[in-house]
């Protein structure tokens, strides 16, 4: 990945101010499901407070590649948000103007 | 015979009246052979948007173990009965719904504070 942006910028030369191994991308913590970190944490729909955590200002889901939820949970979480959102719980949008 | 919920939410007007619908819809329950296990009343709450022009309701969460027809009649109901704005029925999980702690506007903290900066955090690594 790092090898494509070089390409795509050649104006910019390598070793005048960079030194060292060629950049790589920042390092990460890794990402640890939060719920199965938690056993005791439950997903219900009724709990806003928690499922709130994984939506947008927007009122977007948060896609898993950003919270590092497990499959398992995000898909459960899903159906929570979902079901939330029903009962108006939480905003589909909030494209407030 | 199996666990249920149903949460219904009452129109901001109706809401004085909620102990009778609350008292209908059981009746409607153990009708059909069920048995509530929980009632739950949260009260007026804002809604997350406006349903009917209202921007708030009247929650109310029903428990009950019932055999699947009692979930039908009742919604059959609650589809016809004024004043209801939105009603969900869940199957309930049977591990936590001996602690069915209200989950209303009174929320325990059993998340750290620092959960929200985290994921913030985690938005701005992407």
């Amino acid at each position: 990945m790092a090898q494509r942006e070089m390409g795509a910028r050649p104006g910019r030369e390598r070793g005048d101010d960079e030194k060292g191994p060629p950049r790589r991308r920042p390092m990460f913590r890794r990402k640890v499901c939060r719920f199965c970190a938690d056993k005791t944490l439950r997903i219900d729909y009724k709990d806003i407070k928690t499922i709130s955590q994984f939506v947008t200002e927007r009122g977007k889901m948060t896609p898993s590649r950003i919270t590092g939820n497990c499959a398992r949970h995000q898909r459960l979480l899903t159906t929570a948000i979902k079901r939330a959102r029903s009962v108006a719980l939480l905003p589909f949008t909030t494209a407030k103007s | 015979m199996t666990l249920y919920e149903t949460l219904f939410v009452v129109h901001p007007e109706k809401g004085p009246r909620i102990k009778e619908f609350i008292e209908r819809f059981k009746k409607i329950i153990e009708g059909q052979e069920g048995t509530v296990s929980h009632v739950d009343e949260w009260g007026l709450r804002d809604l997350a948007y406006r349903i009917e022009k209202q921007g708030k309701g009247v929650y109310t969460l029903l428990q009950y173990r019932s055999p699947a027809r009692a979930v039908e009649e009742l919604e059959r109901n609650l589809k016809l009965t004024d004043g209801i704005l939105r009603y969900l029925t869940v199957r309930a999980d049977e591990e936590s719904a001996t602690a069915a702690a209200p989950k209303g506007l009174s929320e325990e903290q059993k998340k750290p504070a620092d959960a929200s900066a985290e994921q913030e955090t985690h938005r701005k690594a992407e």
